[in-house]
């Protein structure tokens, strides 16, 4: 009797796991490998605590010299005060590529930080005058000499003719102090109106983190636009990022191997790969989270994923060995060292599918910045 | 031997509960009648709801030309009210009927189909205004472009709410009232001179207006230059609404229903349109709550004011919701409140909650879990 009770609770035990099953409809959810165990809030301060409010401060930092080297250079445009310039630009620029994995969260996109200061055109390259990190430097012309422009201007143009990519050809571009002699108030006002735009937004960015991080760190959920979410998508975009406008489009690989030098990142301070290899290790640093154990590799191990988590560490580790193997600048070596761009590219793109597919799915994550609505 | 019993019988409810749990509903029969596959019953006739779906895809899509022309209010008046021969090959094409064909329908109008028509034809209306703006760039307090989407001075792109909104306040309340209607028509003499009876035809005509086609296949990506593709809020089964999947559910319940209701199985055909209306609101529930959960995850303010637009529609259209939605009138307010403000406002980070606020009340309501 014992026995047969035993027997039909064995099968009401078996038929209750198929009726929930059933009845769940268990669409795309994530392997629930004990991920309870896991402190996502812990996570998310981590992120926030350790790297996102300390990197826009950084950067806040750097933008206050870049800004008072540009005005030092507006005034007095000389080879010394150039140098200065170029150096607070790159600095600057460098630590751009810490927070970039942090752009598509609330702060930086109610700014439109990543437009206004480094945009890369987006991720589907159509327009061949002007795509990837392009400068627009026809439209900055016209903006100095007409003296009418908006910078806050919803489009494309005025993206290509502010920013990083926008200072770096006023600082850097070809006879840059040359050209300081005609229509001079003009070209000052408007240098400096780059770099005070640039610190508006990021300044706007640092007081912002300071209302959004009790909303980021509260929201442990990771449907669309959850900051989970968010995170593994700016991630998965990232990669994107490195493989087409970064690396892949000046490269030639949407283009027949046509190769566009003057479309890399940092085209006029020489340091695309510097930049991008910066960029890179912010992500690994974001996977990681420094081996606090609180980070998206710890949530995967969590999650029953140590293959993928071990998989995911070794690659980001070839390709940033790969990346740093391009010698700078990258302009150059878009066709003298094919091989080696040829290489990184390769294990960037393993490295992509790697976070865009599997991590996106081990977490439950939906990857949505694809999404274009068409009507 | 009463362990092999129990263990039969254990068995024998294990397949109860698959088989159940494969089928949907499984409801008393009172007679054996088979569900067809794709809506073919020879007396079904509703060609009137499918021009209307049709005027509304036209008239929305002569509204989205205002990002690159000057709209005329004229031509707005003409459609709203199918006058004046207004529908054009420019903006009715693909579609079941021709433009030409459209204009002849003078007995079908927009204006007369709409619940609450004065307040729609209000925001076509702002479209020709705005139309006028369409070369100026966008700016808080400014009408204009934002990137590719024409919108007025506070970021609201008024043709989302003609297109989403009419949604609600055209089909969904004309199908809603169709049901109704056929869970109390007559069922056992034709109507005069025609093959069906007042409940096939109630119930024909809730389906038309849904805006799918006879042989609809909720897994078919349809091309846009299919004449018999899911329009409007059928369109949005595929578009938004497939992690809920309400077209394959809601098309199911029609078939049954129409089955049903040739059967005098009522209390199918009453179980079909507790689903089918379920499903409907779900559809325009589920696409807001999506617009507003891509609008944290933008870059860009046009995309971000587009998903606020759409989700605005889609929460004008829930107006027109049935009385025992879950989604209150207290919490319906809270949503109108917060997508009714000024867009360049409510992308600010102070207000970020706010976007959270509406996403959970969507989440919660309707028991989104994605």
């Amino acid at each position: 009797m014992k026995k047969s009770i035993m027997a039909l609770m064995g099968n009401i035990a078996v038929i209750s796991v198929i009726f929930l099953a059933c009845s769940k409809g268990s669409k795309d959810a994530p392997d629930q490998g004990g991920n309870e165990n896991f402190d996502k809030t812990a996570m998310l301060t981590y992120y926030a605590d350790k790297m996102i409010i300390p990197g826009y401060t950084a950067f806040q930092q750097k933008i206050n010299a870049l800004q008072a080297a540009t005005t030092a250079f507006a005034n007095a445009p000389s080879p010394a005060t150039q140098t200065e310039a170029i150096t607070a630009l790159k600095t600057a620029h460098l630590q751009y590529q810490y927070i970039e994995a942090f752009n598509n969260l609330t702060p930086a996109t109610s700014a439109t930080l990543e437009y206004s200061v480094n945009f890369c055109g987006g991720l589907t390259n159509t327009d061949l005058l002007l795509n990837g990190f392009s400068v627009d430097s026809v439209t900055i012309e016209n903006n100095i000499s007409t003296g009418v422009y908006n910078l806050s201007e919803y489009s494309n143009k005025s993206f290509y003719s502010q920013g990083f990519p926008a200072l770096g050809y006023l600082i850097t571009g070809p006879n840059a102090i040359a050209k300081f002699t005609t229509n001079t108030a003009n070209r000052v006002i408007y240098i400096n109106d780059v770099a005070k735009r640039i610190k508006a937004l990021t300044d706007q960015v640092v007081s912002d983190w300071g209302i959004y991080r009790t909303t980021f760190i509260s929201n442990t959920q990771s449907n669309v636009g959850s900051p989970i979410g968010n995170l593994v998508n700016q991630m998965a975009y990232e990669m994107d990022v490195l493989k087409g406008p970064r690396i892949g489009w000046p490269f030639g690989k949407q283009s027949n191997g046509q190769v566009f030098s003057t479309k890399v990142e940092g085209y006029f301070t020489d340091n695309s790969i510097a930049l991008a290899v910066a960029n890179l290790k912010n992500l690994k640093l974001v996977y990681t989270a420094g081996g606090s154990r609180k980070g998206f590799s710890d949530y995967l191990n969590t999650l029953g994923k140590q293959n993928l988590n071990s998989l995911i560490t070794s690659q980001f580790d070839i390709t940033l060995a790969k990346l740093e193997a391009i010698p700078d600048p990258l302009s150059n070596s878009l066709t003298a060292e094919a091989t080696a761009v040829n290489t990184a590219y390769g294990e960037i793109q393993k490295l992509l599918t790697l976070i865009k597919t599997d991590m996106a799915s081990a977490t439950g994550v939906q990857i949505s910045f694809m999404d274009n609505d068409g009507d | 031997m009463k362990v092999k019993l129990l263990k039969v019988a254990a068995l024998l409810i294990l397949g109860g509960y698959l088989t159940s749990c494969k089928k949907d509903n499984d409801n008393d029969k009172p007679r054996e009648y088979v569900v067809p596959t794709s809506y073919n019953f020879g007396n079904a006739s509703f060609e009137e709801t499918t021009q209307a779906v049709n005027m509304l895809i036209g008239f929305q899509s002569y509204l989205s030309k205002a990002t690159s022309r000057e709209l005329s209010q004229d031509t707005v008046n003409y459609l709203w009210n199918n006058t004046n021969g207004a529908f054009k090959e420019d903006y009715v094409s693909n579609l079941t009927y021709s433009p030409d064909q459209l204009n002849t329908f003078t007995g079908v109008k927009l204006s007369g189909l709409a619940k609450n028509a004065e307040a729609f034809k209000k925001y076509a209306d702002s479209m020709v205004k705005i139309s006028t703006y369409r070369n100026d760039v966008a700016e808080q307090g400014k009408p204009g472009k934002v990137g590719s989407r024409l919108v007025n001075f506070s970021g609201l792109e008024f043709n989302q709410l003609v297109a989403k909104g009419l949604m609600g306040a055209l089909q969904l309340n004309k199908v809603f009232e169709n049901l109704d209607k056929s869970a109390s028509a007559d069922n056992n003499a034709n109507v005069s001179g025609n093959s069906y009876t007042a409940m096939q035809h109630a119930w024909d005509l809730a389906f038309g207006y849904v805006g799918i086609p006879k042989d609809y296949d909720s897994s078919k990506a349809y091309a846009n230059t299919e004449t018999s593709r899911p329009l409007a809020i059928g369109g949005y089964f595929r578009e938004r609404a497939r992690p809920i999947g309400a077209g394959g559910t809601v098309f199911a319940a029609f078939l049954k229903g129409r089955a049903a209701i040739d059967n005098k199985d009522y209390s199918a055909r009453d179980a079909a349109i507790t689903t089918i209306k379920e499903y409907l609101e779900k559809t325009l529930a589920v696409s807001a709550y999506t617009y507003l959960s891509l609008s944290k995850t933008r870059g860009d303010d046009a995309a971000r004011f587009h998903d606020y637009s759409e989700a605005y529609g889609f929460t004008i259209a829930l107006e027109y919701r049935a009385a025992n939605s879950k989604l209150t009138a207290a919490n319906y307010q809270k949503l109108v409140d917060i997508l009714k403000m000024d867009y360049w406002e409510l992308k600010k980070t102070e207000n970020a909650t706010k976007v959270d606020e509406a996403i959970s009340i969507f989440k919660t309501t309707y028991g989104f879990d994605f």
